[in-house]
């Protein structure tokens, strides 16, 4: 007892004080996945008999790299919109932001991992695929969240509505920026430092304004649905709802970074 | 062992929603499975089985190592020194039983998420799966009496 205690006391320092335990994670996550795999075979059982119940003759492996396409085109499409937006503003004004294409990698969903501070979302490529720590991952609406565990060939995904994820955006509308991060209850986002007299209304919406680099710009969020302006301390506290939703994504796009 | 990761492959893709309030309706398979048999069987499963099941879901949960392990290995512990005590309590006492140990889990993890900075808005949400667990402990705790007993008998 006393020495696995010890152990774990060990490893829990070194794993966080340090990187020296990633390739041991690798390893441990490659082991446990095909737990996940599992589960995900009772999504495609479900999913098989649905669509012979209510698509007869359908080509199930067609529609599925159909839905694939089609989340990675929707992602593209919102690209072109954001930037369409951003030249309106700044009145033809050529090359105001120059977009490099996104390294991306369409995924499939197998399970929902329960986390400290919520399920996490684990998506069927790894280290394999090129997937890193810290890669944000969107859906066809918008972002969803970065990966936060990688194994061989699965990944934990942690929601942008986890209380422990913070996201830099800027509102589409005013260009008001500030950092929104998860509220862990009903789904919502919180936008935190910005001032009490900023400029935002009901159903502004929020895209990922590049800060920090970890999240590409441009990406969008979320939708303001409420905020309270008379809080003495903390500012202006906007509620917004993220227009991703990995319950109902089975396909997800990770934005890898850059080979180093 | 085996049972527990059958449970939990049952369970995986039962849970519903990963955001908002359905991300806290679940169960803690792993301590209840440790509880049932650790009162059952007692030092089986040993307590480097326990720890693993702990690495496991610390890599699961993309938590830092050992957090989970550490807890699953004292609850081994404390049922393979006081078995004898838990197996005399009535399935309510049980249930406040593993109230405690699971809300003393879910607490240990909010201070040590506390203590690496995170925000803990929503902490209360965290005492959910506790509570969810120990209320199915009366029927969990029948249906592995049976599978236990059936193993046994074969």
């Amino acid at each position: 007892m006393l020495g696995l205690g010890v152990l774990s006391i060990l490893l829990m320092i070194i794993d966080t004080t340090s990187g020296l335990l990633g390739t041991t994670r690798v390893v441990f996550s490659t082991l446990v996945s095909p737990l996940e795999y599992v589960a995900e075979a009772v999504h495609s059982i479900d999913d098989f008999v649905q669509e012979m119940l209510l698509a007869p003759g359908a080509r199930v492996a067609e529609r599925r790299a159909l839905n694939r396409e089609i989340v990675s085109l929707r992602a593209r499409l919102h690209e072109l919109e954001v930037i369409t937006a951003e030249n309106e503003r700044l009145r033809g004004l050529l090359g105001g932001v120059a977009r490099l294409d996104q390294n991306v990698v369409v995924t499939d969903v197998i399970a929902f991992t329960p986390g400290a501070g919520g399920n996490l979302v684990t998506i069927d490529v790894g280290e394999l695929h090129s997937v890193r720590r810290g890669d944000p991952v969107i859906d066809g609406a918008g972002l969803c969240g970065q990966v936060v565990g990688t194994g061989l060939t699965t990944a934990q995904v942690l929601p942008i509505t986890d209380p422990s994820h913070s996201v830099p955006v800027v509102i589409e509308r005013t260009g008001v920026q500030g950092i929104v991060t998860g509220t862990g209850s009903g789904g919502f986002i919180e936008l935190e430092g910005i001032s009490r007299v900023a400029d935002v209304q009901v159903g502004d919406l929020m895209v990922t304004s590049g800060l920090g680099g970890r999240f590409p710009y441009g990406y969008p969020v979320a939708e303001v649905v409420s905020y309270v302006v008379d809080d003495p301390i903390r500012g202006m506290r906007v509620y917004a709802e993220p227009l991703a939703d990995p319950a109902t994504s089975r396909h997800l796009i990770v934005l890898r970074s850059p080979e180093e | 062992m085996i049972g527990g990761i059958f449970l939990y492959i049952l369970a995986a893709p039962l849970i519903g929603s990963p955001t908002g309030y359905g991300a806290w309706l679940r169960v803690e398979w792993i301590p209840l499975l440790l509880f049932f048999w650790g009162q059952r069987r007692p030092n089986w499963p040993p307590l480097w089985i326990a720890w693993l099941c702990g690495v496991f879901v610390d890599v699961l949960r993309a938590e830092p190592f050992g957090f989970n392990a550490l807890f699953f290995v004292a609850l081994s512990w404390l049922l393979s020194v006081r078995f004898e005590w838990f197996r005399a309590l009535g399935i309510l006492e049980q249930c406040l039983a593993l109230l405690l140990i699971l809300c003393l889990y879910a607490g240990a993890i909010l201070g040590a998420l506390f203590v690496v900075g995170r925000d803990l808005a929503g902490w209360w949400m965290s005492f959910l799966p506790p509570i969810i667990t120990a209320a199915l402990w009366p029927i969990s705790s029948v249906v592995l009496a049976r599978i236990h007993a059936r193993a046994l008998n074969v």
